[in-house]
Formats: C-alpha cells, sequence, structure tokens
C-alpha cells in the first residue's frame, strides 16, 4: 500500500478567529472525470451513467457529465474544517446544489467567519462558505458549525 | 382545453403529486448496518484529498484524543449508497434532482465500528418551479455506532417533476 504524504492541520484556538474574517481561498481543479470516479469509488455508487459517461449525461439534457454535488461539497467541508485546525470539531454543515460543474472546470473554495460565540466553555464559530468557478458563478454554497477550544477557558 | 379546465387539471395534478409525495412519509425501510473498514476510511480520505494523519494512522488519530483511525464525514455517503434497500419510489415524474443536503455531526466514526443508518421521509410538500409543480422530498438519515451512539444525522432534500 502505498504512503500518503500526510500533513495535521495547525492546532488552533477560537481566540485565533475573529468575524468577518475570510479563509484563504483554496483553488481545485481542473477538475476531471478522474476526481469524479475516485468519488463514486469511495462511495460505492455507480448508478447514475450521467457522473461518468458524456453520451448518457448529453442525451438526458445536461451539458455533459457532471461531477457529484456532494462531492462538490466534501471538498468545501474538507478545506473549511482544515482551515479551523486540528482543534476544532465540526459540529454541523449544510451544502445546496445551485450550479453544476463539469470536467475542466476550476472550483474555488470560499469561507468567512460569520459569527462567534461561548457556550458551557467552549467556543463556537460558524463559517460561511462556497465554491465558485472559473467564471464567478457560485455553484455550491454552504455554511459550516465547529466546537473550538478557548485558549483562555476563564473567558467563557 | 379551456384556461379554467386546465387550471382545474391543475389543482387536481398538485393535488394528487401532494397526496403521492404525503403516503411517502414514514420509514424508508429497514435499518442496515455496514462495519467501518479502513480501506474504506483511507480511499474516501484520498477521494476529496483530506491528508490528516488522523485518517491513516491510529497512533496519530489517538494522539489527537479519538479511539482509532477517524472516518472523514464524507464516508458517510458510503454507508449511504451501501444501506439502502428501500429507494424513493415516485408515482409521478420523470426526474429527480439533488438538491441539497445538511449534517448533523456527534460521535465520530472510527475504524471498526459497525455504524446502523436509518432513514425516514420526515417532509414533503409541492412546490411551484419555474418550470411547473415540483415535488420535494425531505429524507432524514441517523446513523448510529455498535455503542448505539448517535454518529450523524443527515437530512438530504430531493425535488421531483
Amino acid at each position: 500500500m502505498f504512503k500518503v504524504d500526510t500533513k495535521a492541520p495547525p492546532a488552533r484556538f477560537f481566540e485565533d478567529f475573529t468575524e468577518g474574517q475570510q479563509m484563504p481561498v483554496v483553488t481545485k481543479g481542473p477538475m476531471q472525470v478522474g476526481h469524479q470516479v475516485r468519488w463514486a469509488g469511495a462511495c460505492d455508487n455507480y448508478a447514475s451513467e450521467f457522473h461518468h459517461d458524456d453520451d448518457v449525461a448529453k442525451s438526458q439534457g445536461l451539458p455533459g457529465v457532471l461531477l457529484s454535488g456532494p462531492f462538490m461539497a466534501c471538498y468545501m467541508l474538507t478545506e473549511v474544517s482544515a482551515w479551523l485546525g486540528a482543534n476544532a470539531r465540526v459540529t454541523s454543515f449544510w451544502d445546496r446544489n445551485s450550479g453544476p460543474t463539469t470536467p475542466r472546470d476550476m472550483a474555488h473554495i470560499h469561507g468567512k467567519v460569520k459569527r462567534l460565540w461561548t457556550e458551557h466553555g467552549d467556543g463556537f464559530v460558524e463559517i460561511d462558505c462556497h465554491i465558485e468557478n472559473q467564471h464567478g458563478k457560485v455553484t455550491t454554497p454552504g455554511g459550516v458549525v465547529a466546537r473550538l477550544p478557548l485558549r483562555d477557558r476563564s473567558a467563557a | 382545453m379551456s384556461d379554467t379546465q386546465a387550471q382545474s387539471a391543475d389543482i387536481v395534478d398538485i393535488a394528487q403529486m401532494a397526496a403521492s409525495l404525503k403516503a411517502m412519509e414514514g420509514p424508508l425501510g429497514e435499518a442496515d448496518s455496514m462495519p467501518i473498514e479502513y480501506v474504506s476510511v483511507r480511499r474516501m480520505a484520498l477521494a476529496v484529498e483530506n491528508f490528516d494523519p488522523i485518517h491513516y494512522d491510529e497512533a496519530a488519530a489517538k494522539a489527537r484524543g479519538y479511539r482509532g483511525v477517524v472516518a472523514p464525514w464524507p464516508l458517510l455517503w458510503l454507508v449511504f449508497f451501501n444501506c439502502r434497500d428501500a429507494p424513493l419510489q415516485f408515482t409521478f415524474g420523470r426526474a429527480t434532482i439533488h438538491g441539497q443536503d445538511s449534517y448533523e455531526f456527534h460521535e465520530p466514526l472510527i475504524v471498526g465500528d459497525v455504524v446502523t443508518v436509518s432513514a425516514s421521509v420526515r417532509q414533503t410538500s409541492v412546490k411551484q418551479g419555474k418550470s411547473g409543480a415540483m415535488g420535494v422530498i425531505v429524507t432524514r438519515r441517523e446513523f448510529r455506532n455498535q455503542r448505539g451512539q448517535l454518529c450523524a444525522v443527515m437530512s438530504t432534500t430531493n425535488l421531483r417533476r
């Protein structure tokens, strides 16, 4: 089994975030059918032919192969979680499939701190996030809530 | 057909759609279980380009306070597609569109766990879209580990037209 080069996210605390703070944009792509195939394999889901056969996709009125909406959303969840750091425990996430992602599209993942609050000795952060393609169209709006430890617990 | 007749037909269709959707509400098949395996966890982590060592290395995961190698949350989709004996069955429309998802995350899924998923159609409605009426179906899935602990809740919204 090949060795994966792993990298732990940095350890961050509640106090490291401020409302309005922007996550550095993470760019994925150009997206390829191979990305979709790898996702399909990881999910054991080969039922939707339009996700890997261009002719089938076009016969169904689609522009071509579409990358899975949940796949793109999970990319976003992964990158936002990594930005929040190794101490963060993501408690909720939502996403909407607003626009298609097709092979050769770019996916620019954005995030911004919407709200910070403390509760029962823990910090919480709410992130507004979305994926934008190379045309500036938002394909995947979403949001993340995570629990973060306080550097100074007496502040809670 | 006159405008009045067409409107009446639309109302009947919408009422039929609403009744058909309402009949779908409730449990969706039997609860089903599957083990969380190391290779599946690694494969999913690679697919979503998550290189956090807690998804690959037991020692790294334990050093961060976990019981073992942690499944990245997208692995819920593997469970979704493997434990789906009773997919949604519609009596109208031609296409189902995956609209949106929301998730609650609780107890992490760990390699060696056996996860049980139970699904139910929680909410249905009929919405007027640009291309006509469409059904809105919210399906909720609860994922629990072998200890009975709630690991995650996934709510999926599908549109049928």
